[in-house]
């Protein structure tokens, strides 16, 4: 009851912050509980039918599967008001779970059920989640967001620990296939809370980048967007696409691996499916309490894009975890003790979800808030969408060619830790670009928002500061321009006016003048193109 | 192996593409990343340049054959150089915001003492490069003998050239702290595991063998040589390109200072690290076949798990390719800056500089590559390469740096006497390969740059004007 009502006084604003938290929490506790009861559900249905070795090449099917429906989420997202699709995919969602139910309670045979049944689960939860978030976006604005993020995710966690737990009671009693039967209920439970939350919404009088705003934004949305190509030139996107390839092989090969370990450990399938169990939830239970603590303590302090770099880390520390156990002769033996050499995987799983599920999964929501608001939906759809199904097939397509070359573990190990390594290169971009686009995306009036913004800037190195500045000073607003180019001539060099000059021609009016003002005789006579260049531009707006 | 090589190389040409994009078109980020790395990236990146095949393969084979110190000469020759430039020209030349280290020579004295300096300079680090090539080719080609050194030189010196043309500085600097990190954990793997699995009585035993001095105190058995190889890494090194390229780089002088101190340091550690594996192996010589041609190689891959033995050889590739990559870097910068530029201003525009710089470096790894051909021993061409620059260049460095009376007319023909008679003298050896065997080889190291120092102070002091003294480095 304390922390409730300490949440209740944290999140009292006049838009009804404190109901618009309470009700997506809850559809986001809700919705994970589901969709955790779903994947176990499909695990052991797969495991059981299939096995193992054939994840592979679920990776693959999944990575074609998600392409083709993110290119329809993608036409449809800017059409449709965010609420309502919600609706339509818990509809979908209802439906599928209770015929999958159906077929596997009735035993009806279908070809390639179980391949069926794990690409399109793994792709409705890739869509859930995507769209719950792309949704969030437009309950909350990027203020509110940094605060209840974090929350959110911890529902989420929350979840999955209770899900685990549920989940093998359920198929202990009345069987696992029923897990279908449960999760279509739970999605019929959404339903009503999606209403609720649009009706908060609408009684808010908030003024954010909300659902009363969605048709306007759908006009803006037909001017802006042209194609896939042109968002993937932002910079911060571009960056996230250099990000997705080395992360999603890691990903994939340490939960590879991983399975292939407690495969070895515990031989029995019962035994293997109560290790996962338990140690999805201690993982999960780990996840809470950094969500709780360290996730909005560096959202406040290191900012979102300093928190973004953890998860790189994290999984470089796994993979190098990895890269150790195999080190050991003893990695290639038919058989494993869980506490001996195993849990250098284990750990290597356990830096994966854990930091996947609370800081990454928080952060990574908020850095599309730097995205302009009409190009935010095709964003998160391009990574979600096309850059995630691409690098998760590349990463299924080498885990089958290694098992064609039966490639031993070890070098397996090495090809994640290289990847780990062009991520974390790949990943020191992520901060300045986020500031950057940050900087662009804030309206003109919201003077207090870009004073944080630019102080977490001037927080950067030096160099990444020169980089955002440099972007800021052709700005089309002013204080923005105005405040990039006092900075810049704090520190002023050569190779300074010399940057300044391949954008002499973009620069604003009162920029210009400051910059020719703070030439001195020397710097003029080393730069007259640029001289020339700002003295054009002044003489001509007399 | 082969996927873990392919791994190891596609990745560093990733991020040599995408470093390519950090560049932005600007000169500065190609030659010193827009002088922003920070310290630990400088150490790792300057222990990358450090450790190179002499260090590495070259140094397990020798101690696993001959004297520890031998061995370790190499690691510890370079590590010593790093410590010196740590702590007597870092901080002074980084104060100076240079962008090469002939940009000194032009400081000090002039366009014609520069010019001469980064010829000799870009000769010097051609045979640095080849003396990599011949190394890694060695590897690879025990690795998948289905390809011939030759073709596997020029796969490789091509895959290199590729990415340090496209990403700069940024990407050698990101490939060095790869190819360095992935070297230690294997290293260290390996020397732990086989501390773990010898028998310490048989250990001891060869520890005692191995830790002999006689090649370094007896004169009739070599004493000469060694010193004058010792002193060619120690001391010539301070006039190394590419050392000094990220001493520049560095964000301080002091940052500079303290990341030569520290990354002289990991060289010598990781000297020794492989010297162990070099002294471990060689209690196992005698199980190794008569016929194998790389015994040492054939030690890792047969007598270490599988694993770490696989993390092992990539450490000794990335030892080569982060040395290569990074002399292919400091050599296109000097040759557009230094050479072209400033000799010949109106061949290549401004706006076409960085396009040149890349392309520079494609006649530097051809060149590299000749000389691979020519000579096959890599040792011979490490100690040849910074005996070169120990000769000529080293004295007007130190002089120019510390002395006041210092001045091009000393600095310009203290260089051409010195080079000269090392050139006479590698003649004569060449000549008479009996020398090899003297006592007294070792000399034509030592020799050149005592005459250099020598002439130097002379004609300093002949040709001493007071206007020597007010030259601004700064």
């Amino acid at each position: 009851m304390l922390i409730w009502s300490n949440l209740k006084n944290k999140f009292a604003s006049e838009n009804l912050l404190w109901p618009r938290v309470k009700f997506t929490a809850l559809l986001f506790f809700i919705l994970t509980l589901g969709i955790e009861l779903g994947r176990i559900g499909r695990d052991s249905y797969f495991l059981t039918t299939e096995g193992p070795e054939k994840i592979p090449y679920m990776y693959l099917f999944m990575a074609v599967l998600m392409l083709v429906a993110s290119g329809a989420y993608s036409m449809i997202v800017d059409k449709i008001r965010r609420d309502i699709f919600m609706k339509y995919l818990l509809a979908s969602g209802i439906i599928f779970t209770l015929v999958v139910g159906f077929i596997l309670r009735f035993k009806i045979k279908v070809p390639l059920f179980p391949f069926l049944v794990f690409c399109v689960v793994e792709t409705y939860i890739l869509f859930a989640f995507m769209h719950f978030w792309n949704y969030m976006n437009y309950v909350f604005d990027s203020k509110e967001g940094k605060p209840v993020f974090p929350l959110i995710g911890a529902t989420g966690l929350l979840a999955t620990i209770v899900g685990g737990i549920t989940a093998r009671v359920i198929a202990g009693y009345i069987g696992a296939n029923s897990l279908f039967f449960i999760w279509s209920g739970i999605l019929i439970l959404c339903y009503p809370l999606v209403g609720k939350i649009r009706y908060i919404v609408l009684n808010s009088g908030h003024t954010g980048d909300t659902l009363i705003d969605l048709d306007s934004q759908m006009s803006e949305n037909k001017l802006g967007l042209d194609s896939m190509a042109k968002i993937a030139k932002i910079p911060l996107i571009r960056t996230i696409i250099y990000m997705s390839f080395p992360l999603w092989i890691i990903i994939y090969l340490v939960e590879y691996n991983y399975y292939g370990t407690m495969n070895r450990v515990y031989p029995n399938q019962d035994e293997l499916a109560g290790f996962l169990g338990i140690f999805t939830s201690i993982a999960s239970f780990a996840g809470l309490l950094l969500q709780l603590t360290v996730t909005p303590w560096m959202l406040r302090v290191l900012g979102v894009g300093a928190a973004s770099m953890v998860y790189p880390f994290s999984l470089t520390l796994g993979a190098l975890s990895l890269l150790l156990f195999t080190m050991f002769p003893d990695a290639l033996g038919a058989h494993l003790e869980l506490f001996g050499i195993a849990l250098f995987v284990v750990f290597a799983r356990f830096c994966d979800i854990t930091i996947y599920y609370s800081v990454y999964e928080s952060t990574s929501q908020l850095i599309y808030y730097a995205i302009p608001e009409f190009l935010r939906g095709k964003s998160r759809a391009l990574i979600s969408g096309v850059v995630m199904p691409m690098a998760m097939a590349l990463a299924g397509g080498l885990l089958i060619f290694f098992e064609y070359l039966q490639e031993p573990i070890y070098n397996i190990a090495f090809v994640g830790l290289t990847c780990s390594f062009g991520l974390l290169v790949f990943s020191l971009k992520l901060t300045p670009d986020y500031l950057r686009s940050m900087l662009h995306s804030i309206s003109p009036e919201d003077i207090k928002y870009r004073e944080e913004v630019q102080k977490e800037i001037l927080k950067l190195e030096a160099s990444d500061v020169r980089y955002v500045l440099l972007g800021a000073i052709t700005s089309n607003v002013k204080a923005e321009a105005l405040f990039a180019i006092e900075k810049l001539l704090e520190n002023k060099d050569d190779e300074l006016f010399e940057d300044i000059d391949e954008v002499s021609g973009q620069l604003d009016l009162a920029v210009s003048n400051i910059v020719l003002s703070n030439m001195n005789d020397s710097e003029k006579s080393k730069f007259p193109h640029l001289v020339e260049a700002l003295n054009n531009k002044l003489n001509a707006n007399i | 192996m082969i996927i873990p090589i392919i791994a190891f190389f596609f990745m560093s040409f990733l991020i040599g593409v995408y470093s390519a994009s950090l560049i932005g078109g600007k000169i500065r980020n190609y030659y010193v990343a827009g002088n922003i790395i920070p310290i630990w990236v400088i150490v790792l990146s300057l222990a990358g340049q450090a450790i190179e095949i002499g260090s590495t393969y070259e140094n397990g084979m020798t101690v696993m054959r001959d004297s520890f110190w031998v061995g370790t000469l190499m690691p510890i020759g370079i590590g010593v150089s790093l410590i010196l430039i740590g702590f007597f020209f870092a901080e002074p030349l980084h104060k100076m915001k240079l962008l090469t280290l002939p940009d000194f020579y032009f400081r000090k004295y002039d366009k014609k003492v520069e010019s001469i300096v980064s010829i000799i300079c870009v000769f010097s680090f051609m045979i640095l490069i080849a003396s990599n090539l011949v190394g890694i080719a060695m590897i690879l080609n025990y690795l998948i003998p289905e390809l011939t050194t030759s073709l596997i030189l020029i796969i490789v010196a091509t895959l290199i050239m590729f990415y340090t043309m496209a990403g700069g500085l940024f990407a050698v600097t990101w490939n060095d702290i790869l190819h360095v990190g992935v070297g230690v954990i294997g290293f260290i793997g390996a020397v732990v595991w086989l501390y773990c699995n010898t028998d310490m009585h048989e250990l001891g035993e060869a520890i005692k063998t191995k830790l002999n001095t006689d090649k370094f105190t007896k004169w009739d058995q070599g004493g000469l040589s060694m010193w004058a190889s010792f002193l060619a890494l120690a001391l010539g090194d301070i006039v190394a390109l590419d050392f000094m390229e990220r001493v520049f780089a560095a964000k301080t002088p002091k940052y500079a200072k303290i990341s030569c101190i520290i990354s002289g340091g990991l060289t010598i550690v990781v000297g020794i690290l492989l010297a162990i594996i070099g002294l471990i192996a060689s209690l196992h010589l005698s199980s190794i076949p008569e016929a194998e041609k790389y015994k040492f190689l054939w030690f890792i891959q047969n007598k270490i798990p599988a694993g770490i033995s696989m993390l092992v050889f990539m450490g000794l590739i990335g030892a080569c390719i982060s040395t290569i990559d990074g002399a292919i870097m400091a050599c296109t910068a000097v040759i557009t800056k230094n050479v072209i530029q400033q000799n010949f201003p109106q061949l290549v525009s401004k706006k076409n500089l960085l396009l040149f710089s890349r392309i520079t470096a494609v006649p530097i790894t051809i060149g590299a590559i000749l000389i691979s051909f020519f000579n096959s021993d890599p040792i011979a061409l490490l100690i040849f390469a910074f005996d070169l620059v120990f000769a000529s260049c080293l004295v007007p460095l130190v002089l120019g740096l510390y002395w006041k009376k210092s001045n091009k007319t000393a600095a310009f023909w203290s260089i051409i006497l010195s080079l000269t008679l090392r050139i006479i003298l590698e003649g004569i050896i060449h000549y008479d390969p009996t020398w090899k065997e003297s006592s007294w080889f070792g000399a034509q190291t030592l020799v050149p740059p005592i005459v250099s120092l020598i002439s130097f102070w002379f004609i300093a002091i002949k040709t001493y004007q007071p206007k020597d003294e007010n030259v601004n480095l700064v």
